[in-house]
């Protein structure tokens, strides 16, 4: 099974919970990254180290974390994005899939799982930029 | 020669619009060989959910 791209499903009930909080005060979510053999999907439930990249560069093991800004509602949806690109230098590997997850969180809760054609990184830099915050395109959008 | 101040022979760039992300990579070579390889993914769109209730 290759990667897939999507909100978990976990994640669904969990906002009902109020287990997660996407304000600039709020918890901390961070991007991982991962190979194109890995299984992430939406139903990954948490954060997993099977699959993910290896060390490399100003990569580790667990990711990134993005810089939250304040969710808004734009129209009839709420929306959240995060406020500046992820960016890792100096790497070499091969990855098509990024998980977004709540690193606050005891379990590393899931968020989603974003992916992309397979992309292959020689000592040089992968940055994964966001999408513009608004009601069609932010990247977590309740409607 | 320097692109983007890396020392190569050849530079190449290409563009490839998915069906969710723009991949930007740019290739840095000598000898025709890859000395690095940059990769920018720029995310279309995210995820929507929740749909309309129909308890209306």
């Amino acid at each position: 099974m290759a990667n897939s791209a999507g909100i978990c499903d976990s994640f669904k009930s969990e906002v009902l919970k109020g287990q997660h909080n996407f304000d600039v005060a709020g918890d901390s979510f961070k991007l991982s990254l991962y190979l194109t053999t890995a299984t992430i999907s939406p139903t990954t439930t948490a954060y997993t180290a099977t699959g993910e990249v290896a060390n490399s560069g100003t990569y580790a093991a667990t990711g990134s974390a993005v810089t939250n800004q304040a969710p808004a509602t734009t129209s009839t949806v709420g929306h959240w994005t995060p406020s500046a690109n992820v960016a890792w230098s100096s790497v070499t590997f091969t990855t098509d899939c990024a998980l977004l997850y709540n690193d606050t969180d005891a379990g590393k809760a899931s968020v989603a799982a974003i992916t992309f054609s397979p992309q292959t990184v020689t000592n040089g830099t992968f940055t994964l930029t966001m999408p513009t915050n608004d009601n069609t395109t932010g990247l977590i959008r309740l409607a | 020669m320097l692109h983007n101040g890396v020392e190569c022979e050849e530079f190449r760039e290409t563009y490839v619009d998915e069906p969710t992300a723009i991949i930007n990579a740019k290739e840095y070579l000598v000898g025709g060989e890859i000395i690095r390889r940059d990769v920018e993914v720029q995310v279309k769109e995210g995820f929507t959910f929740l749909g309309e209730t129909g308890n209306g």
